[in-house]
C-alpha cells in the first residue's frame, strides 16, 4: 500500500458508494467536467482533485484490484466500491506512520500550485548561477511560458539580483521553518537545482527518506499546498513568493468552454430560464454552469437563487447525509438546484476532508 | 575561419573533418558527411549558417535527441532555435509556425513532414541548408529505415532544392549511394572518415549463465573507472540491476523511456554535472548529451547492429582520452534482438486486416487497437497505402517487410560475429565499412592486448548536504 491505494481508499470511503469507483477515478486525474467538479465539492474531496494528473486508467484499475483481493474494498454492486473494516483498519494503520496530507487542496490550486513550482524552480537555478557568474546552464524547465516570466523578472531586478535572491532564501526559510510546516523540507529543497547542484528526483529523495517514490510524490505535493496557503495567507511577508502564484488571468479560465459563456450573460444579469432560451440548452445544463461558477467566484452571489432562510435548513439536514433524496425530503420546500448548491459552497474550505481524518481514522493533526 | 570558430562556439581549432564539411556546405555544394559519433557535426550545420547568413532546416529523427541539440545551442547563447514535434500542443505549434521566421535554426521531426501546413510556412520563409541527421535512416537496407524519411526527397523539391547536407555516423558505400539517390543530390561530394575510435580500448566478456554475468557487472560498477553508462535492452533489467548497485552503494540511477521527462532531466543533468557515476539505461539515454568524459561503456546485452553497437560506445571517451567499452554476453543473448525483429513485422492478416479497414475509412486509432499495432508497425503501414499502389498490396507488403527482417536478422548476426571472434576486434568492426585500422590503438582489444591502461576520474565537488545547507549554497554566494 503506497499513498496512492491510500489516496483512492480515502475518496472511495468519503463518497460511501453513493458514486461509481470510476468517479475517484476522474477525480484523481482531475477531469474538468461538471460532474466530477460538482460531487468534488457536493462530498468535500476536492482537496483531491486532480492530484495525480498523470495517473493512467490500466495503473488506477490494477491498484483498484490490488486493493479489491486484499479485501480492504469491497464491490457491493457494479462499479460500486467501498472500503471495508479491514480496509479502514490499514488505512489508519497507514497514517499512523505517515504524514496526513491535511493540506493537500487540488481544486484550489489546480493552476497556481504547478506555475508557483515551476517558476520557484527555474528562479532559483537561474539566480543560483547568475550570482556564481556562471552565464550559461540546462534549464530544468523547458516550458516556454516559464523560461519568459523568469526572464523577465530577472532583467527587472537586474541590478539588485544579489537582493533578489536572498529575499527568496529569506522568505523560503521562513515559510519551510514554520511550525506547523507538514512534512520534512528536504522533500522540497532537495528538488531544486542551481549552481553546480542538481536536484533529485523523487526515487532519489524516496532512497534518501526510506520510502517510496509514490509516496516522495504525494508527501512533496502536500507541503507544496500547503506552501501556497501559507504565502496567500500573508502576502505581505512574501513579496517574492506571492508574485511567483499570480497567475496573470484568473477566474474564468477555470471554467469549462460552455460555462464562461453561460457566465458572461450572468454578468449581463440574465436569469437561468433566458439563458437556457438564448443558447437552446435545458435549463439544468445552465444550472450545472451556475454551479460551477459559484465554486470558482468568491464573490458569487447565493442569495439571488435562495434565501438566508432556507440555507440554513438545507445546511443542518446537509449534516445528517449527503444524498440529495434526503435532504429533498427533509426540505420539501427547496428544490434540487437550490440543495446542490448550497452544498456545494459549504464544502468550499475543504473542511470535511480534514475531519474525515479525525472521525473516522481516530488520527489528530500532530503538531 | 578559425576566428568566427571562437567567437560563436568557443573552440580555437577545428577536429577531424569539420573544415572541409563547412567549407564544401559554404560553397552551396550538396554534400554526405560521415564522421563518427561524438566529434561534433551539428557544428557542420551550424557554421555555414553565419558565413552565408541563411535559415537552416534539420530533419532529425529522434524526439530527444533533437530536444538536446536545441538545448545545446540555445546554451552557446544562439536564441533563433525552435524545434518542431509531438511535444507540441495544437496551439502551441499554430503559434510557432505563425512565427517561423524569427528562426535561424529549425528543427522537425520527420512525421511533421506529413504537414503541408509547416511545408508551405517553410517554402514561404525560405530555406538556406536543409540538413537531414542520421541520414542513413533513409534507407531501406540500413537498421533503422524510417518510412518518412522517404518523403525528403519532396520536401526538397518543394524547398526549391536548396544546398542538402546528409549526416550520419555509420553508413556503409550502398547506403550511402541510396541516401544520395533518395534525395535526388546532384554533383554531391563526400566526405568520410574513420568509424575508428582510437581510444576506445574493446573487450568482450563471455558467460555461461546470466547470473554470472550480473555478479560481473556488479564489479565492474564497483572497480572501473566512472562516469560510465550501462545498456541495457529491457527496462525491468535496468531497474533491477541498478537497484543491487545502489544497495552497494555505487552512486547510479536509471534511466529509460517510461520515466516522466522532467526526472529524466534531471538524471541526464546529474550525470553531466558529475553527481552520478552511472547511469543504467536503455538506448534511449545519452545520444544528444554534451559529456566528455565519459570513460567507460558496458553493454548488459548486446546492440541490435554494429552500427548501433559504434554509436553507443561512441559516447564514451569524447575527450579523446582513454575510454573503455566492455560488453557482457551470456549464451544465447541474441535470442531478445532476433525475436523483437520478429515482432517488429505484422502479420500477413494484419496487414490484410490494415488494407480493409484503412480503405473503409475506419479511424487509424481504431485500426490500431483492434489489430493490436505498434506505433512503428502502424507508422510504416500507413506509409506504404499511400505510397504503393493497391494491387496484390497486402502480399507485397508482407514480402517487402519479411525482407526488412531478414536484413535486420543479418544485423543481429554481424553483431554475434564481433562478439564471436578471435582475433582483432578493432579490424572486424571496421571491416563491416570496408576499413581497416590505420593507426595502432594504444590499448586495441582483449584479444589483441589490452595491457594496463591508466584512466584518470575526474573527482567531482558534489557533495550530498541537508535542506538547510542546501540552500545556503545554492542562494548564498561565497566571498
Amino acid at each position: 500500500m503506497n499513498y496512492l491505494d491510500a489516496m483512492m481508499m480515502v475518496g472511495l470511503d468519503i463518497i460511501n458508494g453513493e458514486r461509481t469507483q470510476s468517479s475517484i477515478y476522474h477525480l484523481l486525474k482531475g477531469k474538468k467536467t461538471s460532474q466530477t467538479i460538482q460531487d468534488a465539492q457536493l462530498f468535500g474531496v476536492s482537496p483531491q482533485f486532480q492530484i495525480y494528473p498523470a495517473l493512467s486508467r490500466k495503473n488506477y484499475d490494477q491498484r483498484l484490484s490490488g486493493l479489491l483481493q486484499k479485501d480492504f474494498l469491497a464491490e457491493q454492486r457494479d462499479g460500486i466500491i467501498v472500503v471495508t473494516a479491514s480496509g479502514k483498519k490499514a488505512l489508519s494503520d497507514f497514517f499512523e506512520v505517515r504524514p496526513v496530507p491535511y493540506d493537500l487542496n487540488g481544486w484550489k490550486y489546480q493552476k497556481s500550485a504547478p506555475v508557483f513550482w515551476h517558476r520557484l524552480t527555474l528562479m532559483i537555478q537561474t539566480a543560483s548561477n547568475l550570482i556564481h557568474d556562471r552565464q550559461r546552464f540546462l534549464p530544468v524547465s523547458r516550458d516556454i511560458h516559464i523560461q519568459n516570466w523568469v526572464r523577465h523578472h530577472v532583467k527587472q531586478s537586474n541590478r539588485a539580483l544579489l537582493d533578489y535572491t536572498q529575499q527568496i532564501h529569506k522568505e523560503l526559510m521562513e515559510v519551510l521553518t514554520l511550525t506547523n510546516f507538514p512534512d520534512t523540507p528536504e522533500l522540497v529543497v532537495q528538488k531544486l537545482s542551481g549552481f553546480d547542484m542538481i536536484g533529485l528526483t523523487n526515487q532519489q529523495i524516496a532512497e534518501r527518506l526510506g520510502c517510496d517514490a509514490a509516496d516522495v510524490y504525494l508527501r512533496f505535493l502536500n507541503s507544496l499546498h500547503f506552501m501556497v496557503a501559507a504565502v496567500e495567507k500573508r502576502t505581505g511577508d512574501y513579496p517574492v513568493l506571492s508574485e511567483m502564484m499570480m497567475l496573470e488571468n484568473t477566474g474564468n479560465t477555470l471554467l469549462t468552454k460552455s460555462t464562461a459563456e453561460t457566465f458572461t450573460y450572468l454578468s449581463k444579469q440574465y436569469s437561468i430560464e433566458q439563458i437556457a432560451a438564448l443558447r437552446n440548452l435545458k435549463k439544468s445544463t445552465i444550472e450545472d454552469h451556475v454551479l460551477e461558477i459559484a465554486l470558482l467566484d468568491p464573490d458569487f452571489d447565493m442569495n439571488l437563487y435562495v434565501q438566508d432562510e432556507l440555507i440554513k435548513e438545507i445546511r443542518s439536514a446537509g449534516e445528517d447525509s449527503k444524498r440529495l433524496r434526503f435532504i429533498k425530503d427533509s426540505v420539501p420546500e427547496a428544490d434540487y438546484f437550490q440543495i446542490r448548491l448550497v452544498l456545494a459552497t459549504s464544502e468550499r474550505d475543504g473542511m470535511s476532508w480534514r475531519n474525515y481524518f479525525m472521525r473516522n481514522l481516530g488520527i489528530h493533526h500532530s503538531v | 575561419m578559425e576566428k568566427l570558430l571562437y567567437e560563436k562556439f568557443g573552440y580555437s581549432s577545428f577536429r577531424l573533418g569539420q573544415k572541409e564539411i563547412i567549407s564544401s556546405v559554404i560553397n552551396h555544394k550538396d554534400t554526405i558527411a560521415m564522421l563518427p559519433t561524438g566529434t561534433g557535426k551539428s557544428l557542420c550545420y551550424q557554421y555555414p549558417s553565419y558565413v552565408n547568413n541563411n535559415r537552416v532546416l534539420i530533419i532529425s529523427p529522434l524526439l530527444s535527441l533533437m530536444q538536446d541539440q536545441v538545448d545545446q545551442i540555445k546554451l552557446r547563447g544562439e536564441k533563433r532555435v525552435t524545434a518542431i514535434n509531438s511535444f507540441l500542443t495544437f496551439k502551441e505549434r499554430k503559434q510557432l509556425i505563425a512565427n517561423l521566421e524569427a528562426y535561424r535554426f529549425i528543427f522537425l521531426s520527420p512525421e511533421m513532414l506529413n504537414s503541408n501546413e509547416v511545408l508551405q510556412k517553410l517554402k514561404e520563409i525560405g530555406i538556406g541548408l536543409l540538413v537531414i541527421d542520421e541520414a542513413h535512416c533513409i534507407s531501406q537496407w540500413g537498421p533503422d529505415f524510417r518510412p518518412d524519411y522517404l518523403r525528403l526527397g519532396h520536401l526538397k523539391k518543394t524547398l526549391g532544392s536548396p544546398c542538402t547536407l546528409a549526416l550520419t555516423a555509420t553508413a556503409t558505400e550502398e547506403i550511402r549511394k541510396d541516401i544520395a539517390k533518395k534525395l535526388n543530390l546532384n554533383n554531391w561530394k563526400e566526405w568520410v572518415y574513420s568509424v575508428n575510435r582510437p581510444n576506445i580500448a574493446l573487450e568482450v566478456n563471455t558467460f555461461n549463465d546470466v547470473a554470472q554475468k550480473e555478479n560481473k557487472l556488479l564489479l565492474l560498477v564497483q572497480r572501473n573507472t566512472a562516469p560510465g553508462i550501462i545498456f541495457f535492452s529491457s527496462r525491468k533489467k535496468a531497474e533491477e540491476m541498478q537497484a543491487a548497485a545502489s544497495a552497494r552503494h555505487v552512486s547510479c540511477s536509471v534511466y529509460h523511456g517510461g520515466m516522466e521527462t522532467d526526472q529524466r532531466i534531471l538524471i541526464q543533468q546529474q550525470f553531466i554535472n558529475g553527481q552520478l557515476d552511472w547511469i543504467f539505461a536503455t538506448n534511449a539515454f545519452g545520444m544528444g548529451i554534451n559529456k566528455n568524459n565519459i570513460r567507460t561503456v558496458i553493454h548488459f546485452h548486446m546492440s541490435s547492429s554494429v552500427e548501433n553497437f559504434l554509436q553507443e560506445i561512441g559516447r564514451a571517451g569524447r575527450d579523446l582520452k582513454q575510454a573503455h567499452s566492455i560488453l557482457l554476453y551470456s549464451a544465447n543473448d541474441e535470442f531478445i534482438p532476433l525475436q523483437l525483429a520478429e515482432l517488429e513485422k505484422p502479420a500477413l492478416e494484419q496487414i490484410e486486416n490494415f488494407y480493409s479497414m484503412f480503405k473503409r475509412d475506419m479511424p487509424i486509432n481504431e485500426i490500431q487497437e483492434k489489430l493490436m499495432l505498434t506505433d512503428t508497425q502502424v507508422r510504416v503501414l500507413r506509409y506504404y497505402i499511400q505510397h504503393e499502389p493497391a494491387e496484390h498490396w497486402a502480399e507485397r507488403i508482407n514480402h517487402l517487410l519479411e525482407k526488412r527482417v531478414n536484413s535486420k536478422k543479418e544485423k543481429v548476426m554481424e553483431m554475434k560475429s564481433y562478439i564471436e571472434t578471435d582475433s582483432c576486434r578493432r579490424a572486424k568492426l571496421l571491416a563491416f565499412f570496408e576499413e581497416s585500422p590505420s593507426a595502432e590503438a594504444d590499448h586495441c582489444c582483449d584479444n589483441c592486448g589490452i595491457g594496463n591502461m591508466v584512466m584518470n576520474r575526474e573527482k567531482s565537488s558534489y557533495k550530498e548536504v541537508n535542506w538547510k545547507e542546501k540552500l545556503d549554497r545554492l542562494l548564498i554566494k561565497n566571498e
